[in-house]
């Protein structure tokens, strides 16, 4: 079941039809609201398990099935968390889209 | 006391990232963001020399030395000297900058102007030790390819306007 808010993130959305990483190109499963970047799991722990610095980064994780931004993060190397009563932060503008 | 570089916890933090919510020296600063095309897009400010925190604001140019160089200041010292005051003065808007910059474009960012001798005229403690790291950046660019920084042409973008 979907649990990514209605906001669509459409102008995120390659010609592919999904959102893709943006250093792979892959299907993305988060986003990174530092970076203001999306990324697959591989690139995101390679990018965000490279130091000490990056590896503060809160991460969205997208829902799987839309692609929309979900209450669930992760933080550190591969640390989830869920935030209840929060709202997912607004969705990117899009400006790095492949 | 000038703030510690958080990453190498060794020199003095020249520049500021919002992104990774950290100050930095040159030599890490070109390190960490030379490592992919995500990281490489972060704003960086460069910290006014003062020894406070603050990024600088604005480059004065009639407060800087003789030769054309300028003065770095924070928000509070550019109303401190410009507003309270009704000096009109010129001064250039200094925002941030991205991409991995060449040490020989750093010296204009932060309004420094070095001579062939790596000497520079000024003698301002804070920029003697920009100087220094811009020296070092220097060593390490021309000796060890720096991922997105493998040549010299860097890809800086300055927010720089010109305003009195």
């Amino acid at each position: 079941m979907c649990r990514g808010v209605e906001e669509e993130v459409i102008s995120v959305k390659a010609s592919k039809g999904f959102v893709c990483c943006e250093l792979c190109s892959s299907r993305a499963s988060l986003y990174c609201l530092a970076d203001d970047a999306y990324l697959c799991r591989k690139c995101d722990q390679s990018v965000h398990g490279a130091n000490c610095l990056a590896l503060r980064h809160v991460r969205c994780l997208l829902c799987k099935t839309c692609q929309n931004l979900t209450q669930r993060y992760v933080i550190g190397i591969s640390v989830e968390l869920l935030l209840r009563g929060t709202r997912p932060p607004h969705p990117p503008t899009g400006t790095h889209v492949r | 006391m000038a703030k510690i570089c958080d990453f190498c916890s060794t020199s003095s933090g020249a520049v500021h990232c919002k992104a990774d919510a950290a100050h930095l020296c040159l030599s890490c600063d070109a390190k960490l963001h030379s490592a992919n095309q995500v990281v490489n897009r972060h704003p960086r400010t460069i910290l006014y020399d003062s020894g406070n925190y603050l990024s600088a604001y604005v480059g004065c140019l009639d407060h800087g030395s003789c030769d054309g160089g300028i003065e770095l200041m924070c928000h509070l010292c550019d109303r401190n000297h410009h507003v309270t005051t009704s000096q009109v003065h010129q001064r250039l808007s200094i925002n941030s900058y991205t991409g991995c910059p060449a040490a020989e474009d750093l010296p204009a960012i932060w309004g420094l102007q070095v001579n062939h001798d790596h000497t520079s005229s000024t003698s301002h403690v804070g920029s003697l030790d920009i100087l220094g790291q811009i020296l070092d950046l220097q060593m390490i660019q021309t000796s060890v390819p720096l991922g997105l920084c493998s040549n010299t042409t860097s890809q800086v973008k300055v927010d720089c306007d010109f305003f009195q």
